[in-house]
């Protein structure tokens, strides 16, 4: 009943997004020879008018929901309307490049992950960069899990790491898409640790986890996510190691890649992080950071983006920033461009 | 099963889901009664707007358009001899003749019932046999499902209307089409020549409402002319007690026969009508009143027809294969919902299964209410002009492809599409088995290399599996029986039946389609006789050619 009734929100939210978009569209011409006005370098006041806010993947999926569950508590606290818009295509590059060509006022943001900042222009060749993209804070992480099915002939990470070294690429993984971050980790498994596994690509991670509960491949390398976690619960898995620098609270018994002696492996992760373009003024970054940071404090939106994968402290641009560089530093090495 | 359809119609009586069936079947009957818009441009031209919706109550909008269109494509075949969309045509060999005799309402009215009952049958079995299948869902890996895709693929090709090489290579453009984008195994970008609006290949909507939106309205522009002012009266719906005595049995035969019909991938529709008509004319004790207005050939295949479009949700449902354009357009609103249609989609999605099955039952009911005293009212759509009807689809087919990732690159792939879509209805090119390779064909690609990726590249793999082993026996026998069968007595007569039925776009396909036979085959006067021949209305009036070929189907 209650999924219903927020389902029917959506629909009833996608339907006046596009009322206010078209209303926006015939504002903008205004808006823009208003801002103009103002002398560069000083922002004008902040907000002015409704927020635009691009999310790069299609309605419905993980990034939409969190976007979606961010929005109302975004607008709450700035006084306007932040307007949530799916602009989809090319692996979310679409709706990021849709972004960065807008003026720098912080009049559109964008959820944006290191996949699509980091990953994407590198693996596919397009014409923008981290640069590109000016960090306002992180909304939430998620690392890998890799697990096993209950039937597994391996009940530690040990055993699975240990079997892959000595047969190399027969183990199967499955993952939820082949430019992931998740795909690449295991690239640099066998190319940095030489434990060498077979990537199997499926169209996300339900496709993944299917293929785990039918024995169609060995293991998965999946997001830490509720309905994964509720299979490591039951039983169904076995949670090998998790991808994440630290131990994650609610999986207190599974090691870390880190602990398990693959050090640097901790690129494997889903950071949902809130985006300007570059060269959007430090004040208005300022104030949209701190929107962010008490809505994240705000019980209902932490319920609705998953209380788990809400960081306990705030992440801060800086931290953001910090990840990307690295991210782009190890894909540049790895996808050789 | 009992569980399901509980929480079934706990879905489908949301009052939002109400609304929404109430919308299909209504748009349904409509688009059913007006030709030139079938059930596929329509669904094509509706795909942007369900994006917003529930996947469930997109689902039973769809659904609803579909069925309620073969009730409106009944109104026109019994009172025009105009079948609104190509399942209905074996309609009008009886239920035209009975409206000449001043029979329509009854024609009509037992029409309504026996789909009604049909569509129940139906769903009754679609609730038994789905679940069994779909318990076996996990067994299906990456192997399983290449078999799945090929036998799915194979028969949307033979099974086809029209030529089967046409047919093929439209698969080809589509298995082609369905490469641009990104690499699904290596994430390399393919074909998108450095586009980053390609870099997700080709988005389906914008090709489903090119080919069959566009090039349907382009091709409607081109013939010109406008509708029907004919509206007869249409009195006494309810048939006769001699009328039910004569139809309780066809309508029995037809529920069963359309029902495992349609749940044939690739069985749907237009076939399980024709087999009826067949059954019926050969168990009937005066075969010779068929074709001149016997009720048993309207009760018998339009109760079919009606059970077998909603059997034909089993495969989509269970096993990912849609049998038809239509369902292909469903399996791409399902797809644009984030959900992949297969083995996986009633355990993971129970609530649209089952919600969509129930919303069946309702909107059956709802059409049967409608459908007896509101005839008339449908009929009245016929004088909507043309140039009207044209001007709004077209706005709704720009609008709606910009609104699907708001990015203006879709609506030019939009427009190429539709152009192409009209030079392949001209050059006598299916546009369907093309849509249904587009959406097959990521599936296939990623099941194949998923299974070598397993097998460490041994392509032994594809024969390891026991359900991809009875599969490809399966397919195998069946090509054996069809290709004896044909070496000894030619084509099957349901299959070379099937042949003649033009694709499900409207009467100015049939027209087509009965240009290029008279011009095959017939003779010079006649050939000259329909070349000639000025838009649909006289057509309806000139009877002796079309006729002549009724019957000539039928005999065969």
């Amino acid at each position: 009943m209650r999924s219903m009734s927020r389902k029917h929100n959506r629909s009833l939210i996608a339907a006046s997004a596009m009322m206010g978009v078209a209303l926006l569209a015939g504002c903008s011409s205004a808006g823009g020879a208003g801002s103009s006005a103002a002398p560069e370098g000083e922002s004008a006041a902040f907000p002015s008018g409704d927020i635009r806010f691009v999310i790069p993947y299609a309605a419905g999926g993980p990034t939409d929901v969190t976007a979606r569950a961010l929005a109302p508590c975004l607008g709450d606290t700035l006084g306007t309307n932040v307007i949530a818009e799916n602009v989809t295509g090319g692996s979310g590059s679409v709706g990021l490049q849709d972004m960065i060509s807008k003026p720098a006022d912080g009049q559109t943001i964008a959820i944006v992950s290191p996949g699509m900042v980091a990953l994407s222009p590198i693996a596919n060749g397009l014409d923008y960069s981290r640069e590109d993209v000016a960090s306002i804070g992180v909304i939430s992480y998620s690392p890998m899990i890799l697990a096993v099915g209950s039937g597994s002939p391996y009940s530690t990470a040990e055993e699975f790491f240990a079997a892959a070294q000595e047969a190399p690429g027969t183990l199967t993984v499955g993952v939820s898409g082949a430019s992931t971050p998740q795909a690449i980790e295991l690239q640099r498994l066998a190319d940095e640790y030489d434990v060498s596994v077979t990537v199997v690509p499926f169209d996300g991670s339900a496709g993944a986890i299917t293929a785990l509960l039918g024995g169609h491949v060995d293991s998965v390398f999946v997001n830490d996510q509720e309905d994964v976690v509720q299979r490591i619960e039951s039983g169904e898995f076995t949670a090998l190691a998790v991808s994440s620098p630290e131990r994650q609270e609610h999986l207190p018994e599974t090691p870390t890649l880190v602990e398990l002696g693959y050090e640097d492996l901790t690129l494997a992760v889903t950071i949902y992080a809130l985006a300007a373009p570059a060269g959007t003024p430090e004040d208005v970054i300022t104030t949209l950071s701190d929107a962010l940071e008490g809505c994240l404090t705000d019980q209902e939106t932490v319920d609705a983006i998953g209380e788990n994968y809400v960081p306990a402290e705030y992440q801060t641009a800086e931290d953001f920033d910090g990840f990307l560089a690295e991210a782009e530093e190890v894909y540049t090495r790895i996808l050789g461009s | 099963m009992l569980d399901g359809l509980l929480i079934g119609f706990g879905v489908a009586l949301d009052p939002m889901n109400l609304l929404y069936v109430f919308v299909g079947v209504v748009v349904g009957t409509a688009i059913g009664v007006l030709p030139g818009l079938g059930p596929t441009a329509t669904i094509a031209l509706l795909l942007p707007l369900t994006y917003a919706l529930d996947p469930a109550t997109a689902i039973i909008m769809l659904a609803g358009i579909y069925y309620g269109s073969m009730y409106g494509g009944t109104i026109t075949s019994v009172l025009l001899r105009m079948p609104g969309e190509a399942a209905s045509v074996v309609t009008t060999f009886d239920g035209y003749q009975m409206a000449k005799q001043g029979r329509a309402g009854p024609a009509l009215g037992i029409a309504a019932i026996g789909s009604f009952i049909g569509g129940i049958v139906s769903v009754i079995g679609l609730a038994i046999f789905a679940p069994i299948l779909a318990n076996a869902a996990l067994a299906f890996g990456p192997v399983a499902m290449v078999s799945l895709m090929v036998l799915g693929l194979l028969l949307v090709t033979s099974l086809g209307t029209g030529s089967t090489w046409k047919a093929l290579v439209m698969a080809a453009v589509g298995l082609l089409l369905a490469t641009v984008g990104q690499d699904q195994i290596s994430g390399m970008p393919r074909f998108n020549f450095g586009s980053a609006s390609l870099l997700d290949g080709f988005d389906f909507v914008a090709i489903a409402m090119g080919l069959f939106g566009v090039g349907e309205i382009l091709h409607n522009l081109e013939q010109g002319g406008h509708l029907h002012k004919v509206a007869k009266k249409v009195s006494k719906i309810l048939p006769t007690r001699d009328d039910a005595k004569h139809s309780v049995l066809p309508i029995a035969r037809g529920s069963l026969l359309g029902f495992f019909i349609g749940i044939l991938p690739g069985g749907g529709g237009v076939l399980s009508s024709l087999a009826s008509y067949a059954l019926e004319k050969r168990i009937a004790k005066h075969p010779e009143r068929f074709g001149k207005g016997a009720i048993e050939g309207v009760a018998g295949p339009e109760t079919a027809n009606n059970a077998s479009s909603t059997s034909a949700f089993v495969p989509l449902l269970v096993l990912g294969i849609p049998s038809n354009v239509v369902l292909a357009l469903i399996f791409g609103a399902l797809l644009i919902q984030g959900i992949t249609p297969g083995p996986s989609l009633i355990p993971q999605h129970p609530e649209i299964f089952w919600g969509v099955v129930a919303s069946m039952v309702i909107g059956n009911a709802m059409l049967l209410i409608l459908n007896m005293p509101m005839v008339g009212v449908f009929v009245q759509l016929l004088r909507v002009p043309m140039g009207i009807l044209v001007t709004f689809a077209m706005a709704i087919v720009l609008i709606g492809t910009f609104s699907i990732s708001n990015d203006p690159f879709d609506i030019w792939i939009v427009l190429g599409f539709g152009i192409l879509g009209w030079l392949m209805k001209r050059t006598g090119f299916d546009p369907g088995p093309l849509v249904l390779a587009f959406v097959l064909g990521p599936i296939l690609e990623a099941s194949v290399r998923q299974s070598l990726l397993i097998s460490g590249g041994d392509f032994g793999v594809f024969v390891s599996d026991p359900i991809a082993i009875t599969i490809y026996s399966a397919l195998a026998l069946g090509i054996a029986f069809v290709a004896v069968r044909r070496f000894r007595k030619g084509r099957p007569a349901i299959l070379e039946q099937a042949r003649h039925i033009p694709p499900p776009t409207g009467l100015l396909t049939l027209r087509q389609a009965k240009r290029d036979d008279a011009t095959a085959g017939a003779s010079a006067e006649e050939r000259a006789g329909t070349a000639e021949a000025p838009p649909v209305a006289d057509e309806v009036d000139d009877g002796a050619g079309a006729e002549e070929r009724a019957d000539d189907v039928r005999s065969k």
